[in-house]
């Protein structure tokens, strides 16, 4: 758009001073209420009738202020666009009478004499008839005007003339009459310039004849002499047109160039249109406005940068189907083409998420859709991520951008932040998020630090709020705490801090020494955490909080330093038991529990309780039980067979043959009574190996009876098929033995039984909602249940595949391959590890990258551990951890 | 004349050459040329037409190795899509039922939204082979309650056999131990006459009585020893697929079963040795697989 002479932009000398304040609602002259889409249609009619009413109407400036009112009313027919728009932009002035449509307005334009002289001419034709019209229509044209604008003036000025005072009318009739005989024919000066225009055009049509005479226009070779004497011959004509350019519906001419974000906005709009009936040349198109595109993406507010994406995408998709050679494809794909070399992040940055947009259109053909996707691998070496949402995506790649970049140039970091600052324009705890994550990044670099560094950092300090309350100030104490963090780059930020921000409670002593040790790091980390806690924690329990913060911190801190790859099974019983406990208070703490918090605290490192007193295992054949089983086999009433139960008592439970009988007896006798005490005595001693073997060959039998199935029910403890059902001998048999291996089991000594009661207490105790049981395998999948409502209830801003929808995959293999109930344990506490790491990448800013190397290294230890519990450790450590970045992150 | 002749033979030597061309067999035609790692998609495209067009073993092994290869660069070069189609095909042509399995955990784990497949086919050739392990476990179960008859039966049976070795294997016990022990608890098992009953009729003195069976070299449902014993269940378990107990499952059970060995997902590296295959030699020069092409 061009500026015309003295500053004033085309819009204010079609549309008035009013409309160049800025904004749509300027352009449209509305008021922010905005109550209908009547409003805004009204007020783009008026807008473009007032356009049309103006002298350079047919201007290539009155056609990009066209586009300009289309676009600003396409933006305020979108109410939630029409909202944010309003927070960012001024109200119009209104035009209630639309100024431009009064025609007293226009006769004011027309200079006194000018009408004057059309008076005369209709006097000379002898009034108003058919010569006169004739007449005053090539009056008008003559002088740019229209017909109508000049008929309404004439109206307008005999109104006002009829108001005159009668005293002067012999005055103006002469006057009429003097002029009357100069306007019989062609007013003197007139005639003189038609003359000349005459003689122009008899020269030029004379030359014209000569040359084609002489030299056809066949032999013209030079394309572009061809093209120069055509622009000649229309050299009168305002509008300009390029040559082998297009001309869009009611848009006036083509423009290469866009100054403002609506034009382009308003352009893609169109292109969709067009795209239905004309997808080639709306493609030619899209070229010239994807380039500006992604020059000036950054300048769109955020819902019309995704109205525009989707317009695009929407474009190509068209295209697409259309398109079937190779080179019109090629030449499609070829527009979303990158430039590895550009200097400007945030052009790459749009690049990549255009095809992420496009890619997510499912009616996009697969030729388009392996053309782009090479590019991006060309691009990023990655895989297209296809997502919908424009802003997702951008979101993304700049995360992706700031946290892998190995650049420190200013330059850079500048248009990264530029590109920031636009997707996250409603968003600050995003940009906080993007910013915090990408210094973290750079912080862990081990490159020195550079002057670049030290220039860069100061702006990206000054992008987020150092505040009391605020995210960041937990997130630097944070840096302070990380060994991997690099001292000197670390020294750059809090010198940029103390300077450069507006941080409240830093000065210049708190500048850390390029050369500092980490012992003297940590020293300065608590002269910022006292400076920033003073200012936060000013009632009793606060400060309570924040000592035990410190001291549940330090412990985590501890034990994870302390816990090694490689353990035995008793260190890894204890290493996961004290991890879990002092999990289980972080669990505590973070939801406001801190007296439980603390009491879990104190009891972190009490060992394990004792493991029970192994139990005997009785399955040889001693004379004993053989006398027993025998004379329990012919007993002859209920009586006799009680009087040898106290033996069963004495012995603590019958051996491998007085259990065959005492089966026998409870299913096959005859007699009711015997049964039916045989089988207490069963159902008292159902946790001895000799009985459940007994029992498993007693179920071999051609023949269950009720008897013997009732009798299973109440040693199995579960719900069984029928017995008529094929499936009960298999499910029964299975049951048993995994009984009669969990009896012998009981035989060995082992700290596991208690161990795993342990864990379920802290497990337990991690529940938000209250649960009867305390067992490990309910508490862990009860947690999973938690943890997956609370992230699945914010949507969480991923890179590639849902890590939600991932996890619970995982989860299901890890479940499908278990072979134990630990190894179903741990399949959901990597689950819980995971998502707890999802969350607290939710709630504290910048810890993203440390979060994926903490994850990264529990795979390598769990590929490396020896056994399932040395695996158990390694997670509840992982699961410290991450505790230990969120409540450095979180808390001051 | 003689250049008639001459002619006349050159047409009869080129029109037997091309009917010699015509009817020799069709062989199959694989251009292994223009395979580059760069493009995943050739192995998958190559690998399932070695596999669909040829009842040749060697050729087979070379589709699945090709497979193997496409699932390793694809999933290296971040396209999980392709790679879990890959691992599913292999799947399909993966004999071992627990292999094939854990090639459908590899490509779920890779792709996630392959869940609903996975629930279907991923158990479904385990299934198939279920019938066959739990008479294997029927052999376990004759043995130790003293049923010599059935327990021979069984054991004689090649694919019983089989089962009882993949079973052995998979409950990480070797299969020879597992096959001598059988043969031993049933040959005693011949010396028994009881022939399983833990309880005989006696009649003394005009009164019958039951008694224990003397015969019994052991308790009837036990081994020889705790150790046997142990091997015993843990192996008819894996047989019965009954190590899949309810979370709660006491942990004491992982101790006496030995069933404490690390949780494993499967991985690149457990394919690219299964089907011995290295992903650095991806290219296919002169019948091997090579690191340039």
């Amino acid at each position: 758009m061009t500026l015309p002479q003295g500053g004033q932009t085309p819009i204010t000398e079609f549309l008035g001073d009013d409309a160049g304040a800025g904004g749509p609602f300027a352009i449209l002259g509305l008021l922010h209420g905005i109550t209908n889409d009547d409003q805004v249609i009204r007020a783009c009619n008026r807008r473009l009738n007032q356009i049309n009413r103006h002298r350079h109407r047919s201007t290539p400036d009155a056609g990009e202020v066209r586009l300009a009112v289309h676009a600003a009313a396409s933006q305020l027919l979108d109410p939630n666009l029409r909202t944010e728009l309003a927070q960012r932009w001024p109200e119009g002035t209104p035009v209630s009478v639309p100024k431009a449509w009064k025609p007293i307005k226009k006769t004011t334009s027309l200079p006194v004499g000018f009408i004057r002289n059309a008076r005369l001419l209709i006097a000379a034709s002898g009034g108003w008839n058919t010569t006169a019209r004739k007449r005053l229509a090539h009056f008008a044209r003559m002088n740019r005007v229209t017909a109508l604008e000049l008929v309404e003036a004439l109206g307008t000025s005999r109104i006002s003339k009829s108001t005159h005072s009668t005293s002067d009318q012999p005055q103006r009739l002469n006057q009429v009459q003097s002029e009357r005989i100069e306007l019989i024919g062609l007013p003197p000066e007139r005639s003189l310039q038609w003359f000349a225009a005459y003689s122009v055009l008899i020269i030029m049509a004379a030359s014209v004849l000569t040359t084609v005479v002489i030299s056809p226009p066949g032999l013209f070779t030079d394309d572009s002499e061809a093209i120069h004497t055509q622009e000649a011959t229309n050299a009168d004509t305002q509008e300009e047109i390029a040559p082998g350019s297009h001309k869009l519906e009611g848009a006036g001419a083509e423009r290469e160039e866009f100054a403002h974000y609506t034009a382009i906005a308003h352009e893609l709009d169109q292109l969709v249109t067009r795209s239905v009936s004309d997808p080639t040349r709306s493609i030619d198109r899209l070229g010239v406005v994807y380039s500006q595109f992604v020059d000036s993406w950054t300048a769109f507010p955020v819902p019309a940068l995704k109205r525009s994406a989707l317009h695009i995408s929407e474009i190509v998709s068209r295209a697409s189907k259309s398109f079937e050679s190779d080179e019109a494809l090629n030449g499609l794909a070829a527009l979303f083409a990158c430039d590895p070399s550009e200097a400007d992040p945030t052009k790459a940055m749009i690049r990549m998420a255009m095809i992420d947009v496009i890619l997510s259109d499912p009616s996009v053909t697969n030729q388009i859709r392996e053309r782009l996707s090479i590019t991006v691998k060309r691009c990023t070496g990655d895989a297209p991520r296809p997502v919908f949402d424009v802003i997702e995506s951008l979101t993304i790649i700049a995360g992706l951008k700031g946290v892998e970049t190995k650049d420190d140039d200013p330059i850079w970091w500048s248009h990264w932040m530029r590109g920031i600052n636009a997707l996250t324009a409603d968003d600050e705890h995003l940009k906080t998020r993007l910013v915090l994550s990408a210094m973290s990044a750079r912080l862990r670099d081990a490159s020195p630090s550079n002057d670049q560094w030290k220039q860069s950092v100061i702006e990206l300090v000054n992008a987020v709020s150092w505040r009391e309350g605020e995210s960041a100030r937990y997130w630097l104490l944070g840096q302070f705490a990380d060994e991997e963090v690099n001292t000197q780059r670390l020294s750059a930020l809090t010198e940029a801090l103390a300077i450069h921000s507006g941080a409240q409670q830093i000065d210049a002593q708190m500048i850390l020494n390029a050369s500092s040790t980490f012992g003297q790091r940590q020293k300065l980390a608590q002269a910022y955490r006292t400076a920033w806690a003073v200012t936060k924690s000013t009632n009793d329990k606060s400060v309570l909080s924040n000592n035990e913060l410190m001291e549940l911190v330090n412990e985590l801190r501890i034990r994870i330093s302390i816990t090694p790859v490689q353990l035995d099974e008793q260190q890894a019983i204890a290493a996961s038991l004290e991890l879990a406990r002092l999990n289980t208070a972080a669990w505590q703490f973070a939801r406001g529990d801190h007296e439980l918090a603390d009491a879990s605290l104190k009891g972190a490192g009490q060992s394990l309780s004792s493991a029970a007193t192994p139990e005997i295992l009785k399955l040889d054949m001693n004379a004993r039980d053989i006398e027993w089983a025998q004379n329990a086999m012919n007993v002859e009433n209920a009586n006799q067979l009680s009087l040898l139960f106290a033996q069963l008592v004495q012995d603590n439970g019958p051996g491998a043959n007085g259990a065959h009988a005492l089966v026998y007896l409870a299913t096959l006798h005859a007699d009711s009574e015997i049964r039916s005490i045989a089988s207490a005595q069963i159902v008292r001693y159902k946790d001895q190996a000799s009985v459940l073997i007994a029992l498993d060959h007693m179920i071999s039998s051609k023949r269950i009876s009720t008897r013997l199935e009732r009798l299973v029910l109440k040693i199995v403890s579960r719900s069984l098929p029928n017995r008529a059902d094929d499936r009960w001998y298999g499910e029964v048999h299975r049951e048993l033995l995994m009984l009669t291996a969990q009896a012998i089991a009981r035989t060995t000594q082992t700290d596991l039984t208690i161990f795993q009661s342990e864990l379920g207490v802290a497990y337990w105790a991690r529940l938000t909602t209250a649960q009867a049981s305390q067992e490990l395998g309910s508490s862990v999948r009860q947690l999973y249940q938690e943890l997956l409502e609370d992230v699945q209830a914010t949507p969480h801003v991923s890179i590639g595949l849902d890590p939600v929808e991932r996890i619970a995959s995982v989860l299901a293999v890890h479940l499908a391959r278990s072979t134990s109930s630990a190894h179903q344990f741990i399949a959901y506490q990597r689950a819980v590890c995971e998502l707890n790491a999802l969350r607290v990448d939710r709630d504290t800013l910048g810890v993203s990258v440390r979060l994926e190397a903490l994850l990264g290294d529990l795979q390598t230890n769990l590929d490396n551990s020896k056994d399932v519990f040395g695996q158990i450790t390694q997670v509840e450590r992982c699961i410290a951890q991450i505790w230990v970045l969120h409540l450095e992150g979180t808390q001051p | 004349m003689i250049y008639q002749s001459r002619l006349l033979i050159s047409c009869l030597c080129v029109s037997l050459a091309m009917f010699s061309i015509g009817i020799a067999p069709e062989e199959t035609v694989v251009l292994y040329s223009d395979l580059t790692p760069n493009n995943p998609e050739m192995y998958f495209n190559i690998g399932e037409l070695l596999i669909a067009e040829t009842d040749d073993d060697s050729q087979n092994l070379l589709g699945t190795q090709f497979l193997a290869i496409g699932v390793g660069l694809a999933s290296r070069q971040d396209q999980p899509e392709l790679a879990a189609s890959m691992c599913i095909a292999l799947a399909w042509s993966e004999p071992d039922a627990r292999m094939s399995a854990s090639l459908w955990d590899f490509a779920l784990m890779l792709d996630p939204s392959r869940y609903s497949a996975w629930l279907v086919h991923r158990d479904a050739r385990l299934k198939k082979q279920a019938v066959l392990f739990e008479e294997a476990a029927q052999c376990v179960y004759a043995a130790r309650f003293n049923d010599p008859k059935r327990a021979t039966e069984l054991l004689a049976r090649r694919d019983i056999l089989r089962a009882l070795q993949d079973g052995a294997r998979q409950a990480g016990l070797d299969p020879v131990k597992i096959h001598r022990l059988l043969e031993s608890m049933i040959n005693d098992s011949h010396d028994d006459d009881c022939r399983g009953r833990v309880f005989i009729t006696e009649r003394s003195e005009g009164q019958v009585k039951r008694v224990v069976c003397q015969d019994h070299a052991r308790p009837i449902g036990s081994s020889p020893n705790e150790e046997s014993l142990r091997m015993l269940i843990k192996l008819e378990l894996v047989l019965l697929d009954g190590l899949h107990p309810s979370g709660d499952a006491p942990w004491a059970n992982i101790a006496y079963l030995k069933l404490n060995e690390p949780s494993r997902e499967p991985s690149l590296s457990q394919i690219a040795d299964y089907y011995s295959i290295d992903y650095a030699r991806a290219y296919r020069r002169d019948d091997r697989w090579a690191s340039s092409p």
